[in-house]
């Protein structure tokens, strides 16, 4: 794609805060996924989605509209016709829903953005066939729902998404030995959380996973403000979990705290390739067809 | 302890101030939610708290500074216990010295002197001193720093500093003075006031002889009385000029029956001495004849002899008018007009010093102009080009002139001297116009009465310049009388005539007075009398900011060179004949001692120990009245709190300084 198209595929591209504004989630999924597949249609990304794979007997079981009435007309057979998104992985999507979630410094919170990439994954993998499912945790599990292709999951998925509130504190352990109970198949792995946590204790909860066999993404989702703050006088800045306050200078804030920050994510970063997991810092100004994209990277990278 | 002010204390309704600008500066700053402060320094939070510590630091200096301020001007005192050491006993004495003339009596302020000394030698520890002589006018003898001291040697050196004065103590003047004498202090005053005690120095209202102070303290005074008998003395109570020669009169106060004799010096010349014997306790007149004076001022001085216990008052000094009345020139175009006849008789009347010399203006010799303390011209437009210019200089030098309208006035467009313009002549033979207002605070006017029955027939129609100032106007308003400042000198200009062709002023009571008024006026003999008491303030005439000079008995001058023209009066401080030079004129002024101060006898015994019971009773009422108690004494405790209020100003700023440069931020 050269750059003159990329930039006119970014400009279709609706801005977080403006999609944040609409009420249904599905519909915000449905926009930014069909944004970036129509972006992806028009680019040399192979192998996703419709592309064909193979062709195999129908059996039993088998869903009779993928079955190819064209091959069964010429050969009187039934044959189901696969592609390559079809295969019959599933995605888990762990969504953080601690109070820490809750800070946006504009229109826009951090949980927002997630709970609108989470519905843009979910829309993405159910377009895929892919079986996906949510857990909504804090510190403990909020809401669960095992990885499904049945009808009627994304919605349920989208609407468990959109009902949740950031909430209580951070805790990656019990939400994790949790899942680790009910996940048995191997499948993809999603976390979206700000990870304000200690990157040992975030590894103690994923290297698990990683040993069961799932392909974990680690996706933090920062507001701009956290990564580079601007306060124009000493401020009183108050954690949002813990209630504890701190004052800062604006010298502090401008000068240390991004390097800090910095440190922050580059220890997270490290943990998750300790951990075998990927780790993907996403900026909630950012439209939300870039963490899709790179996500399906990582898919792509998967298979 | 108490307070003198305790409305003051209000003052400590300040306090709310640095406490709010505190409270601004103190509370949390803007708070801000955040997602987590685990990347967030510690050390920010200990910092804060360490800045709330030094705030509070800098709130307590700053509530203790205004406090103070509060507490500094409310006055606190420290009462103390009677015995409870030296402060409580502390006094400030005021020690007032007699040094009028009286005292010159022969030991008289030798006795004061010591008396002070006893006083001061008697001071006790923590006592404070000052001491002041008291004459004509009252003045501190600066020992040591100034102020009140308690150093006996710098008040001893302030003690030797007094000298004999010429002038004269009222004691009233003295115990009112108490207040401006003594310090601010709280200490018990005590004044001590020595003197020979004159009974001519009692006040008729004996109210006044008892000290009072407006602060609330209490205040004793005592009476150091160093003669307790009268002592005889003459003294020369008067020199004048008789058609015989000079006569000079000798009184005596408690003197026997005893001849006197008179030296007489004329101009600084011995003229000859006169024995005669004065009657007891009286005076005798001495009469030097056949001594002619030269015309204008003469300087005489009559010295007595023996000389008495108060040589002071023994030499009397006189200015003596010689030649008899001095000449003022009449310029007129007719020397037999009415106007000349008029003038003169007014004259004759009125000012002894003066006589009226008609001039025909023609013949008139402008350059002699100097000559004359002032001037008359009874028509202006007669004057012609050379005498007008001659008088303008004359008045310009400070000369002065009456000048009055006529008939040749009337005919001019403009008016020579003054250059006003002539818008016609009023004529009202028919029905005479009446004064319409006469300036009644010019001190030409201030001692006449009677305008209101003048009738003017005719009179100029001018406008009054703006530097005029119109003494009398006419029933229409037009001036018919008014002054004008020429250089230094000053002009009185009549815009009506001097006879009685236009107006019947001449024939009115009112004329002579007025002539005489103008005489004194014009000729300055009210700026400065010719005989001034010594002490008095001489009152320096101002007139067109002229420079002013004062030259004493000895040829010394009394001003400096930016006071000649500054100075509105000067102090005579003793006897002697002055000169008095101002551009126009030099005038001779005798000086001469009060002559109730050459009555030697004292208060009588009884008079002087009601004064001091009821002084005492006085003392002992304010007690009550007051809110000290004189026995147990107080320490004034303002002059430490302003110590140490400086102390704190110092450690306020340099703790707001050293905050500010840690940049933690000071509230102002």
């Amino acid at each position: 794609m050269s750059n003159g198209a990329r930039q006119d595929a970014r400009s279709r591209l609706i801005r977080p805060e403006v999609l944040s504004g609409l009420a249904n989630l599905e519909l915000i999924a449905r926009s930014v996924v069909e944004g970036v597949l129509i972006g992806l249609h028009r680019s040399p990304f192979f192998g996703f989605s419709q592309e064909f794979a193979e062709y195999r007997p129908y059996v039993e079981g088998d869903d009779p509209r993928f079955v190819d009435w064209n091959v069964y007309a010429r050969t009187d057979r039934t044959y189901i016709k696969r592609f390559l998104g079809d295969t019959n992985s599933h995605l888990m999507l762990l969504l953080d829903a601690s109070a820490s979630m809750g800070y946006g410094s504009g229109k826009l919170s951090k949980f927002r953005y997630a709970q609108m990439l989470a519905g843009c994954l979910a829309w993405l993998s159910s377009r895929q066939h892919d079986a996906v499912g949510t857990l909504i945790f804090d510190d403990a599990v909020r809401d669960y729902r095992a990885p499904s292709t049945r009808s009627g999951q994304l919605h349920a998925i989208l609407h468990a998404l959109d009902s949740a509130q950031p909430a209580r504190r951070t805790d990656l352990g019990a939400p994790f030995r949790r899942f680790r109970e009910h996940i048995s198949r191997r499948g993809m792995v999603a976390v979206i959380s700000d990870f304000y946590c200690d990157p040992e204790e975030m590894l103690q909860a994923v290297r698990p996973l990683a040993f069961q066999g799932q392909d974990v993404v680690l996706m933090q989702v920062l507001d701009p403000a956290e990564l580079q703050p601007t306060i124009a006088s000493s401020t009183l800045l108050e954690d949002m979990e813990t209630g504890e306050a701190v004052e800062v200078s604006p010298d502090f804030m401008q000068r240390e705290y991004p390097e800090r920050m910095r440190a922050h994510i580059e220890a997270l970063r490290n943990a998750a390739v300790r951990a075998g997991a990927d780790h993907i810092v996403m900026n909630t100004s950012a439209p939300l067809d870039e963490p899709l994209r790179r996500y399906l990277t990582f898919r792509q990278k998967r298979r | 302890m108490s307070l003198l002010a305790p409305l003051f204390l209000l003052g400590l309704a300040g306090i709310a101030l640095p406490l709010w600008l505190h409270r601004l500066q103190t509370q949390k700053p803007e708070r801000l939610p955040i997602s987590s402060v685990m990347l967030l320094a510690q050390s920010e939070q200990r910092l804060h708290v360490q800045k709330k510590l030094r705030f509070l630091l800098l709130l307590s200096l700053r509530i203790l500074l205004l406090a103070l301020v509060a507490l500094a001007f409310a006055q606190p005192l420290w009462k103390l216990a009677a015995g409870a050491g030296l402060i409580g006993k502390a006094r400030e004495h005021l020690i007032i010295i007699d040094n009028s003339l009286s005292m010159s009596a022969e030991g008289r302020l030798d006795a004061a002197r010591a008396a002070a000394d006893s006083i001061i030698g008697e001071l006790a520890g923590g006592d404070r001193a000052q001491i002041a002589a008291a004459g004509s006018s009252i003045e501190l003898q600066v020992a040591g720093s100034g102020g009140a001291s308690a150093d006996k040697a710098a008040l001893r050196r302030a003690l030797a500093q007094i000298r004999p004065g010429a002038g004269r103590l009222e004691y009233a003047t003295a115990i009112g003075a108490i207040d401006s004498l003594a310090t601010d202090s709280q200490l018990p005053l005590v004044v001590h006031l020595i003197s020979d005690f004159q009974a001519s120095g009692l006040s008729p209202r004996f109210a006044d002889l008892l000290p009072h102070t407006a602060q609330a303290r209490p205040v004793e005074l005592q009476l150091h009385a160093v003669a307790a008998m009268a002592a005889p003395n003459y003294t020369i109570a008067a020199v004048r000029a008789a058609a015989d020669g000079i006569h000079v009169t000798v009184r005596g106060h408690g003197t026997p029956a005893a001849p006197v004799a008179v030296h007489l010096r004329v101009n600084d010349v011995e003229r000859g001495v006169q024995r005669q014997t004065a009657p007891a306790d009286g005076e005798v007149t001495l009469q030097f004849t056949g001594i002619a004076l030269n015309a204008g001022d003469n300087r005489v001085l009559a010295q007595l002899e023996p000389a008495d216990p108060l040589v002071a008052d023994d030499a009397h000094y006189a200015v003596l008018q010689g030649g008899g009345a001095q000449a003022v020139p009449l310029l007129t175009a007719d020397i037999r007009g009415p106007s000349v006849t008029y003038i003169g008789a007014a004259l004759n009347v009125a000012a002894a010093r003066y006589r009226a010399q008609a001039l025909r203006i023609g013949e008139f010799d402008a350059r002699t102009l100097e000559r004359y303390r002032w001037v008359l011209v009874d028509d202006i437009g007669a004057l012609d080009a050379a005498l007008a210019n001659g008088l303008q200089k004359y008045l310009e030098s400070g000369g002065a002139v009456l000048a009055a309208s006529g008939a040749r006035a009337a005919a001019l467009q403009t008016l020579p001297l003054t250059g006003q313009s002539v818008r016609g002549v009023t004529v009202r033979n028919a029905d005479p116009l009446s004064i319409g207002r006469v300036d009644g605070t010019h001190a030409l006017l201030v001692n006449t009465s009677g305008w209101q029955n003048l009738s003017v027939a005719r009179m100029l129609k001018v406008d009054a310049a703006t530097a005029d100032r119109v003494l009398i106007a006419s029933e229409d308003g037009e001036p018919l009388l008014l002054e004008r400042r020429i250089g230094t000198g000053r002009l009185l200009l009549l815009t009506s005539s001097l006879d009685n062709a236009w107006n019947d002023l001449p024939v009115q009571p009112v004329f002579v007075n007025f002539i005489a008024e103008a005489a004194r006026w014009l000729a300055g003999d009210d700026a400065a009398g010719v005989q001034q008491l010594t002490g008095a303030l001489l009152q320096l005439p101002t007139a067109g900011g002229g420079a002013v000079q004062v030259v004493d008995p000895e040829g010394r001058e009394l001003l400096s060179l930016s006071a000649t023209r500054s100075a509105r009066s000067l102090r005579l401080p003793r006897s002697g004949i002055y000169r008095l030079v101002t551009p126009a004129r030099e005038t001779l002024i005798a000086v001469n001692s009060d002559p109730r101060e050459s009555d030697l006898l004292p208060i009588d015994e009884a008079a002087l120990t009601g004064w001091r019971n009821a002084a005492a009773a006085a003392q002992a009422v304010a007690p009550e009245e007051g809110s000290v108690q004189a026995e147990s004494g107080s320490l004034p405790l303002a002059q430490w709190l302003l110590l140490l209020l400086a102390l704190v100003v110092v450690a306020e700023s340099l703790a707001g300084n050293w905050l500010l440069r840690r940049g933690t931020g000071v509230p102002s």
